[in-house]
C-alpha cells in the first residue's frame, strides 16, 4: 500500500486553534526550507498537522510502522536503513516526504544501549537525509517529540524547527465542541475546566469527552470530577492515605489558613478570581521537630487534592540510582501534566542530606525556578523537614522557598483537644478522664505523641477487658501511657545523640508504670 | 466507538461467563467504559485478581482478539529476525483486522523483555506501539493493555507504561473487600454457606488475599468440613500466607520456654499481639498496634530468642530481614528489601522482624534504607504498611539512626536484660538434663566466682564444653576426670573466651600477652557478634537459645 492512499483515507479532523497557527507557520516554513521539523509533547497534534500537511500537498508520509517493513521483505536490515530506503523510494515519487516519529529511530539506534549493533548510525543518516532532499529539491518535514531522558538528539541541525505551542482555552473549547457537539458543552464552563487542567493532551480531551458523555456528566464539577478521578492521575494511593481533613487537624490553624491562602486557592479555579494572575507559592516548607503533624497536613492535603496530588518520599529506593532518578522524574512529568497540582516531598531533609542523590537536589532547584516551563510555575512543592539545616544550602539561598511554615508542639489547650478529638467516637469510658491532669502529665508532648497516647490506652483496655478487668475510668490507663510515652521519648533523647547508656534509664517497663 | 455485541444474541450453547466478585465487575465496568473513549488503554492489577475472567469477558461482549504470550513466541520464532518488533507488529496488525479491540493480556512481561537494556533495540518497541496506538485512535479501536503490578517498585524490570503517558486511559484494579471475600468463598462453598461465614473477620485478619488464596481457602474449608474462625487463621497462617521466614527452620521456641521474660511479652501482648489479633471486642475502639518496636539489650539476653517464639505464634504473618540478606551489591539489597515490606503488606497485620538493626543500620548503605523505614513506619501512605508491626532488635541503641529515633516513629522500647542467677540456671535446665548422669546434679555455685555476669548463651556453651570435653576422654579412652574438673575447666575456658572478646571489642588485644590458657581447644574463640550474626534466627542447629 503505497504512503499516499494510507493517507488519503483517512478523516482528517480538524484544527483547533493552536494547531491551526502552527500549520500556518508549518506551509511558511515548508516553502522556505529544505528540512522542517516540527517539535511538540506526545499527543499535541503533530501527526495531525503531517497529515494536513501531504494531503494538501500531495507528499508521502512515513509513519511508524513502516520503520519495520524492509522494502525487500523478509530481509534483515537496520531500522536506519529502512528509513533511508522508503525516504529514497518516496523520493522518486513525491516532492514532500514527512516523516513521524523519528525520534524512536534516534532512540533506538542512539539511545537506550549501546547494544544496537550500528550504535550511533542516527547522525549519518539524518545528514544523508538532508542531502538527499537538498541535491534533488525535494522537501523533508521530520516529527518528534522531545526525548525523555536526554542523551540522544534526534533534531536536524539545518531544519526550522516549529513547536505545537501548549493548547488554550479555545482549543479545548474546540477539541469538547467537536467531539460532544456544541449543545452538550453549553452546561460545561470550558474555562473553568482549563484553569483546573490546563496541561491536558488532545488525547486526553478526547477521552475526558467521552467518559463525560457516557457518565451523562453535564456541569462543569461533574466534568471536573472525571478529570479528577480517571483522567489525572496521582502516584498516590488514596485508599493508603490516612483519611484527614484540615478540621481534624487540631492547632494547625495557622498552618491550614497559610496553605489555603498561598496554595489550595491560587490552585482552584475561581470565574471571580479569573484574570488576577493568582500562582500559588512555588515552594513551601513546613519545618518542625518530628511528631508535630507535618505529614498529617500532607494528608490532608492529600485527601483534598486527590488527582493532583504526588508524593515523593522514602519509598523511592534509591537503588538502582537509574531507576530512582527515572521514577522522580515520572512523578514530576505527571505533576506537571496534572498542573496546577502539589508535589509534596516528605522529609526532604533526610531526602536530600549531602552525599545522598546529589543530582536530585539539583533536578528540584530547577522545577522550583520555573525557568523551564510554564507549567512548572503551577506546581506546588512542598517540602516537610524536620531541621532546615540539613536542607541543600542552595535551595535555601535560591530563595525558592518562598513560603515557611513552622509546625509546633501543640499548646496545653491543644493537646487535650486532640485527645477529646480521638476519643469522641469511642465508647463512654474513653471520655472519662480528668482533662487537667493529662495536661500535667502530657507536658511536652506532641501531636504524634498524644496520637500514641491514646493508642496505648485503647491497648491497655483491651488486655484488661479480656482478662474481663477493666477499670472503670480512663485515668488510670492515660496515666499508664502517658509513662509510656514519656519513657520512650527519654530513650529516643539519648539513643540519638549516641548517649545511652544500659541502665542508665530507670528501665521501667512500659506496662509496669 | 466500539461494537457491543448485544449479549441476548450470544447463540445458547455458548458456556455461561463464570460471575464476578464485585471489585471485578466494578473494574470491568470501569474497563467497558474506558476502552469506549480512549485509544489505549492500560490495566494494572495485583496477581490473582482475576483479570482473566476480565479478558474472557470482553472476548464475549466485544468484537475482540487477543494477542497472547503464546503466539508472540511462535510468531518470532520463524522469523530469521533478531528483532522481535516487526512479527508483534505484524501480529497485533493482524488481529486488528477483523477486531475493534485487541487484548494484550501480560503485556509487562513482553515488554520487560523489549525495555532491558540488553535487548539490542531497547527503545524501538515504543516505535511499534506508537505506530498500533495511531492504528487504534484513526480507527475509532482500541489496545487494551493488561498487567501485574508492573507499576510496584518491586519490580523495577517491568514495563511501566510511561510511554503512553497523557494518552492512555490508565486503570488499576479495585481491591477486594469484604464483599469480595464473600464471593469467593461463597463460590466454593455455595452461596448459602457464605452468607452464614464469618468473612468480616477473615477480611479483618488478613484482607490482602488474592483470588487464588480465596479459592485455596474456600477449596480447604470445604475439604475439612470447617468454616470456624480458628480454622480459617490456622489455613491462613499455614497454607496460604507465604513468609520469606522458613518456620521450619526457626528453632522451636516458645513463649512458654522463656524465662525471665514475663514482662517483655506482657508488653508486646498488649502492644503488638493483642492488636493485630482482630479481636470483634474491640472493633468499635480501632485497636493498632504499634509500628516500631525497639528490642534492645546486651547480647545474649534473649532478643533473637524472643523472634524465635514469635515466628512459631505468628506462623505466616512472620517476615524477616537480617544479616542473611547481604547488603551489597546495593541493587540487589533494596529491591530484597522492599520485596519483604511487599510481602508483609499483603499478608498485613503481621510481623516484621528486623534482626541486629543497629549493625545493619551501621552498613554504608543505611542511609536510603533508614529513610524507607521511615517511609514505611508512618509515611503518608501508611494505612496497610501501618499494619505492619516492625519489631527491631539492637545491641547498642547508640547506633540505630539518628533520624529514625529522632522522628520518634520507633514507638515501643523493651530492655532485654542478662537474666538473675535462678533465671538462668532455670534456662539451661534442659540442656543440662542431657548431660550424662553423674553430670546432672552439678551445682554451679561451686563456678560462682568464674560465671559472675554470664548470660545464658555463655551457660549453655559451659554445658556443652562439658560434654565435648567428656566426650573425648571417652573416645581416646582417657581416665574420665571428676565431674567438678570438667566444669571448672569449661567455665574458665568460657570466660576467657569473654575476656578475649572484650580486649578485642576494644581494640586492646596485643598477641602474644595473653596468658596460655587464652589459646582454648575450644572452637568459638574470638567468634565475634558481627561473625555470628548472619541468620541466628534460623540457625537451627546452634542450641543457644538465650542469644
Amino acid at each position: 500500500m503505497s504512503a499516499r492512499n494510507a493517507v488519503a483515507r483517512l478523516p482528517l479532523p480538524q484544527l483547533s486553534p493552536v494547531q491551526s497557527q502552527a500549520y500556518a507557520l508549518l506551509r511558511d516554513a515548508v516553502d522556505a526550507s529544505t528540512c522542517t521539523q516540527i517539535e511538540s509533547a506526545p499527543g499535541q497534534g503533530k501527526t495531525t498537522l503531517l497529515r494536513q500537511l501531504v494531503r494538501e500537498l500531495g507528499g508521502a508520509l512515513i509513519e511508524a510502522r513502516q520503520f519495520f517493513n524492509p522494502i525487500t521483505p523478509g530481509t534483515h536490515v537496520g531500522v536506519e536503513t529502512t528509513v533511508l530506503c522508503h525516504v529514497e523510494k518516496a523520493f522518486a515519487t513525491h516532492d514532500l516526504v514527512a516523516i513521524d516519529d523519528i525520534n524512536t529511530i534516534a532512540e533506538a539506534t542512539d539511545g537506550g544501549s549501546r547494544g544496537y549493533s550500528r550504535y550511533g548510525s542516527y547522525k549519518a543518516l539524518a545528514q544523508m537525509l538532508s542531502d538527499l532532499a537538498l541535491a534533488q529539491g525535494k522537501r523533508l518535514v521530520v516529527a518528534g517529540t522531545p526525548v525523555r531522558d536526554d542523551i540522544v538528539h534526534w533534531e536536524f541541525d539545518n531544519a526550522l524547527t516549529i513547536r505545537i505551542g501548549q493548547m488554550g482555552v479555545e482549543d479545548y473549547e474546540a477539541l469538547l465542541t467537536h467531539e460532544l457537539g456544541a449543545k452538550a458543552v453549553i452546561g460545561i464552563d470550558v474555562g473553568d475546566i482549563f484553569e483546573h487542567a490546563p496541561a491536558l493532551s488532545v488525547y486526553q480531551l478526547l477521552q475526558l469527552a467521552r467518559l463525560a458523555r457516557a457518565n451523562d456528566a453535564k456541569t462543569s464539577a461533574a466534568v471536573r470530577t472525571i478529570l479528577d478521578t480517571r483522567i489525572l492521575r496521582a502516584n498516590t494511593r488514596t485508599e493508603e492515605v490516612e483519611d484527614l481533613s484540615f478540621s481534624d487537624l487540631k492547632g494547625f490553624e495557622h498552618i491550614a489558613e497559610a496553605l489555603t491562602t498561598h496554595v489550595l486557592n491560587p490552585l482552584r479555579s475561581y470565574e471571580k478570581l479569573r484574570g488576577l494572575g493568582l500562582r500559588p507559592k512555588r515552594g513551601v516548607l513546613l519545618f518542625g521537630p518530628p511528631g508535630t503533624g507535618k505529614t498529617s497536613i500532607g494528608r490532608a492535603l492529600a485527601r483534598q487534592m486527590q488527582g493532583k496530588f504526588f508524593l515523593i518520599d522514602g519509598a523511592f529506593s534509591p537503588e538502582p540510582a537509574s531507576t530512582f532518578y527515572r521514577r522522580v522524574q515520572k512523578v514530576i512529568n505527571d505533576a506537571k501534566r496534572a498542573a496546577p497540582s502539589v508535589l509534596f516531598i516528605d522529609d526532604a531533609d533526610v531526602l536530600l542530606q549531602s552525599g545522598y542523590a546529589p543530582g536530585y537536589g539539583r533536578m528540584l532547584l530547577s522545577m522550583l525556578d520555573g525557568l523551564e516551563s510554564a507549567t512548572s510555575g503551577k506546581i506546588a512543592v512542598i517540602l516537610t523537614a524536620m531541621n532546615p539545616s540539613h536542607l541543600p544550602p542552595a535551595l535555601l539561598r535560591s530563595g525558592r522557598v518562598e513560603l515557611w511554615l513552622e509546625t509546633k508542639a501543640p499548646a496545653d489547650n491543644a493537646r487535650s483537644e486532640i485527645v477529646a478529638a480521638h476519643v469522641a467516637n469511642l465508647p463512654k469510658l474513653f471520655q472519662s478522664y480528668d482533662p487537667i491532669h493529662l495536661n500535667s502529665l502530657t507536658e511536652g508532648f506532641n501531636a504524634a505523641d498524644m496520637r500514641r497516647l491514646v493508642a496505648d490506652v485503647k491497648a491497655l483496655y483491651a488486655i484488661d477487658a479480656i482478662a474481663g478487668a477493666s477499670a472503670d475510668n480512663a485515668d488510670v490507663y492515660f496515666a499508664k501511657a502517658a509513662a509510656n510515652v514519656r519513657r520512650n521519648k527519654e530513650l529516643l533523647a539519648l539513643a540519638e545523640t549516641g548517649r545511652f547508656k544500659f541502665g542508665a534509664v530507670e528501665a521501667a517497663s512500659p506496662a509496669q508504670s | 466507538m466500539l461494537t457491543v455485541t448485544d449479549t441476548a444474541r450470544v447463540s445458547t450453547n455458548t458456556p455461561a461467563l463464570p460471575p464476578l466478585s464485585p471489585a471485578q465487575a466494578e473494574t470491568y465496568e470501569r474497563l467497558e467504559e474506558a476502552i469506549a473513549s480512549s485509544p489505549v488503554v492500560v490495566l494494572e492489577s495485583s496477581v490473582g485478581f482475576g483479570k482473566s475472567f476480565l479478558v474472557q469477558r470482553l472476548m464475549r461482549q466485544h468484537k475482540a482478539a487477543a494477542v497472547t504470550l503464546v503466539d508472540l513466541l511462535h510468531s518470532t520464532a520463524n522469523t530469521g529476525h533478531a528483532g522481535m518488533e516487526a512479527p508483534f507488529m505484524a501480529l497485533v496488525e493482524t488481529a486488528f483486522e477483523g477486531a475493534d479491540l485487541v487484548i494484550l493480556d501480560d503485556f509487562d512481561l513482553v515488554g520487560a523483555v523489549f525495555s532491558h537494556p540488553f535487548y539490542a533495540r531497547t527503545k524501538m518497541v515504543e516505535a511499534t506501539l506508537h505506530a498500533l496506538m495511531q492504528r487504534a485512535r484513526s480507527q475509532n479501536k482500541c489496545l487494551l493493555f493488561l498487567g501485574s503490578d508492573f507499576r510496584s517498585p518491586y519490580e523495577p524490570e517491568k514495563m511501566d507504561f510511561s510511554f503512553f503517558d497523557g494518552r492512555m486511559l490508565d486503570l488499576e484494579a479495585e481491591h477486594f473487600t469484604e464483599a469480595d471475600y464473600r464471593f469467593f468463598l461463597g463460590l466454593a462453598l455455595g452461596e448459602a454457606a457464605g452468607q452464614s461465614l464469618p468473612t468480616k473477620r477473615i477480611f479483618d485478619y488478613s484482607p490482602g488475599l488474592n483470588g487464588h488464596q480465596l479459592r485455596q481457602l474456600g477449596a480447604l474449608m470445604k475439604e475439612h468440613g470447617r468454616s470456624d474462625e480458628a480454622f480459617v487463621r490456622e489455613m491462613i497462617d499455614t497454607r496460604l500466607l507465604i513468609t520469606n521466614a522458613n518456620v521450619g527452620e526457626i528453632a522451636d521456641v516458645k513463649f512458654s520456654d522463656l524465662k525471665g521474660f514475663e514482662q517483655i511479652i506482657a508488653d508486646l501482648t498488649t502492644y503488638v499481639l493483642n492488636p493485630l489479633k482482630g479481636d470483634p471486642r474491640f472493633d468499635d475502639i480501632g485497636l493498632a498496634p504499634k509500628r516500631g518496636v525497639l528490642l534492645f539489650g546486651p547480647p545474649g539476653t534473649g532478643k533473637t530468642s524472643i523472634g524465635r517464639a514469635l515466628a512459631h505464634q505468628m506462623q505466616g504473618k512472620f517476615f524477616m530481614i537480617d544479616g542473611t540478606i547481604p547488603t551489597e551489591p546495593a541493587k540487589d539489597f533494596y529491591p530484597k528489601v522492599q520485596s519483604v515490606f511487599h510481602a508483609a503488606k499483603k499478608a498485613a497485620p503481621c510481623v516484621l522482624f528486623i534482626d541486629d538493626a543497629d549493625v545493619l543500620f551501621q552498613s554504608d548503605r543505611s542511609t536510603g534504607l533508614s529513610r524507607y523505614l521511615l517511609t514505611m513506619l508512618d509515611g503518608l501512605e501508611s494505612e496497610t504498611s501501618g499494619k505492619v508491626a516492625v519489631i527491631m532488635t539492637a545491641m547498642d541503641p547508640n547506633h540505630m539512626p539518628p533520624a529514625l529515633l529522632r522522628s520518634g516513629r520507633v514507638e515501643l522500647w523493651i530492655e532485654t536484660k542478662p537474666p538473675s542467677e535462678s533465671v538462668r540456671n532455670e534456662m539451661i535446665a534442659a540442656d543440662v538434663a542431657r548431660l550424662p548422669e553423674a553430670f546432672r546434679s552439678y551445682d554451679f555455685n561451686k563456678i560462682a566466682n568464674l560465671t559472675a555476669g554470664f548470660n545464658a548463651a555463655d551457660m549453655r556453651r559451659i554445658v556443652s564444653d562439658v560434654k565435648a570435653l567428656y566426650a573425648r576422654d571417652v573416645v581416646e579412652g582417657r581416665k574420665i576426670k571428676a565431674v567438678d574438673d570438667y566444669f571448672a575447666v569449661a567455665a574458665g575456658e568460657v570466660r576467657q573466651n569473654k575476656v578475649l572478646l572484650g580486649l578485642a571489642e576494644a581494640g586492646a588485644l596485643k598477641l602474644g600477652q595473653q596468658p596460655e590458657a587464652a589459646n582454648p581447644p575450644g572452637a568459638g574463640a574470638g567468634r565475634t557478634e558481627k561473625q555470628k550474626k548472619a541468620s541466628r534466627l534460623r540457625d537451627e542447629s546452634n542450641q543457644c537459645g538465650g542469644e
